[in-house]
């Protein structure tokens, strides 16, 4: 096919135009992968070092290198807290998430009830509503739950489900996207299958579980990666629902130790090593999980990209 | 007989839909339940506290009817977010989706190496802001950053980019296009895909250049993805926040505050909850609209 596709240019010409390609891309990979490489560099080196002298080519010497920056960082300024928070978080987003969305896709895509359109609409209206619209009313409705955190019935007196996991965990158990993902997904499976276990006398959940969710391995991994990844970053949300380091996620943690609000103002001599090592193993396990399962991102992105 | 056993599959029938039906709405409670409340119920929340003055912590609420509105149009600072977010638009979109159609059309090829190519072009998008907001930080570092040196190689003076009023914004833009430009890419390589072969063929067959295959098969071939990308990056510039947080906070003097930051400020720095949520009404207007327009243009122009 490749063959097919090349035009015939002269020889000089269609050595140039290859070589401008070979160039491109590989301005390209410098542009993507040198910040990467000038934060886990510089956070190697030892702190006076990189402050004074900046760009220099024994930061790549492996000689000058020290892990200094991330013992300081992993116990003095709470990266571990910040890392443990983020991935019970994480991981609970995922694990609920993945569950009722794809029960949610499962009726939607194969289940005949009344008012199922209307209530598929309603799902599909909420994938147009961001989280920078509801934050602050979701916070004052998580502080203000009756009964719970001290509240009243009313919702007065406590600080309802403000800076807890409840609070940061709740308002993601779903994913509309999700839903609509799995919904097209399961759609494409043959009805026999299902129907077959109905008049063996399987109830739907055990459908779901023992028919469906075996076949939908491909769709359970982009959408379960895609909620991990997206909890593990998330900011605005953790940021306004805690209150304490004990529940800063990476990202709200790596903010309040860039503005001086957590425990390394103290250290400032090794303060922009100690952040950029903070900043590598906030963004290591993602690149772990991106080699791991590189085409599932991939094919991810181009199924929710264009529906 | 006959008759028994027909009646007999119809009961079973019946109640197998009646188990159905039961069992779909059991389903979706988990889902659709959580979408009403922590999705739904705070959209209406925010309409209904942009007409008061409220304090959260204290839980005192005034109705005040639409002043807030009326502040936000008489604030000059509202006026300077909404210019900064409109101009981080500018910069943002156009810059995204260039530079995601340049990488994709330079990885549009079956080479070695290819999918680690693509791989290393897109992780920018993956990894947390607020991590990249910091290295990027130490980028622009004036007297040692790279940016810094990068540039005094063409002759450009080092200045402190993150705390100049006219390098701010760029700066934020710079880092947002190359955070963002990997997917771009992806979305225009799934388009690139789905270009048949043949319409090629038969260009090259009329004597078609590379420059005249792109212009007259590839580029309008792939409308639909631009038009999509462009209300997507339309969308998300609108609600740029943690870049902003994390690489300037807003400043110099305003210079890159946007209006989630604004939302963010007014409801948790200066408790002003009401006026907070009139701005996050005026967003949620603007991208309701913008949503509008890419649903009527992908269900006319398109069969999904």
């Amino acid at each position: 096919m490749a063959q097919t596709r090349r035009l015939r240019l002269p020889p000089r010409e269609e050595l140039l135009y290859r070589t401008l390609l070979v160039i491109g891309i590989l301005i390209g990979l410098v542009i993507a992968a040198l910040p990467f490489l000038w934060m886990a560099v510089s956070s190697l080196g030892t702190a006076g070092m990189v402050i004074r002298i900046g760009f220099t080519w024994d930061m790549f010497n492996p000689l000058n290198w020290s892990l200094e920056p991330y013992i300081v960082a992993w116990k003095m300024a709470s990266i571990s807290k910040y890392i443990r928070t983020t991935t019970i978080y994480a991981v609970a987003v995922t694990v609920l998430a993945t569950t009722t969305s794809s029960l949610a896709g499962y009726v939607f895509g194969r289940l005949r009830f009344p008012a199922r359109d209307f209530l598929f609409g309603l799902v599909l209206a909420t994938m147009m509503i961001p989280g920078s619209v509801t934050f602050l009313p979701l916070f004052i409705l998580m502080l203000r739950l009756p009964l719970l955190g001290g509240n009243d019935i009313f919702g007065a007196g406590g600080h309802g489900l403000y800076n807890s996991y409840a609070g940061l965990i709740l308002p993601n158990v779903v994913s509309a996207s999700s839903i609509f993902l799995f919904r097209q997904f399961f759609r494409t499976l043959p009805k026999d299958l299902e129907d077959a276990a109905r008049i063996d006398g399987c109830s739907e959940p055990m459908i779901w579980l023992r028919v469906i969710m075996p076949l939908s391995g491909p769709v359970v991994t982009v959408v379960a990666l895609f909620q991990f990844q997206g909890s593990w970053n998330a900011f605005v949300w953790p940021l306004v629902m805690s209150s304490s380091e004990r529940l800063y996620t990476i990202s709200v943690g790596m903010y309040s130790l860039a503005y001086g609000s957590g425990s390394l103002t103290s250290m400032a001599e090794l303060f922009q090593s100690v952040l950029l090592a903070g900043s590598v193993m906030a963004v290591l396990p993602i690149l772990f999980l991106f080699i791991a399962f590189q085409r599932q991102f991939v094919q991810g992105i181009a199924l929710t990209g264009l529906k | 007989m006959a008759v028994g056993t027909a009646s007999r599959f119809q009961e079973f029938r019946a109640e197998l839909r009646r188990s159905e039906v039961k069992w779909a709405y059991t389903l979706i409670l988990p889902a659709v339940l959580p979408l009403l409340i922590f999705t739904v119920l705070p959209v209406l929340g925010a309409i209904g506290l942009s007409f008061t003055q409220f304090d959260a912590f204290s839980a005192t609420m005034r109705w005040i009817g639409p002043e807030n509105y009326g502040e936000a149009f008489r604030n000059d600072l509202f006026r300077t977010t909404i210019r900064n977010t409109l101009q981080f638009t500018v910069g943002f979109v156009p810059l995204s989706m260039a530079v995601g159609f340049t990488a994709a059309m330079l990885l549009n090829r079956r080479i070695r190496g290819i999918s680690f190519l693509r791989g290393a072009y897109y992780l920018p998008v993956l990894t947390s802001t607020i991590a990249m907001g910091i290295a990027w930080m130490w980028l622009f570092q004036p007297q040692v950053g790279l940016v810094s040196l990068v540039l005094k190689l063409i002759g450009v003076q080092p200045k402190d980019w993150l705390n100049s009023p006219f390098t701010a914004m760029p700066a934020v833009i710079g880092v947002a296009v190359w955070k963002a430009f990997g997917g771009t890419m992806l979305i225009y390589l799934a388009g690139l895909q789905g270009i048949p072969e043949t319409f090629y063929d038969a260009a090259k067959v009329d004597g078609a250049g590379r420059w005249q295959l792109l212009r007259f098969i590839t580029w309008p071939l792939l409308r639909p993805v631009t038009f999509y990308l462009f209300i997507i990056g339309m969308i998300d510039s609108l609600q740029v926040f943690d870049l902003v947080m994390i690489m300037t906070e807003g400043g110099p003097a305003f210079r890159t505050t946007t209006i989630v930051h604004q939302i963010y400020l007014n409801a948790f720095k200066f408790n002003q909850m009401g006026y907070a949520s009139a701005m996050a009404v005026v967003l949620f207007i603007a991208i309701a609209v913008l949503t509008f327009f890419n649903w009527k243009f992908f269900s006319s122009s398109l069969e999904y």
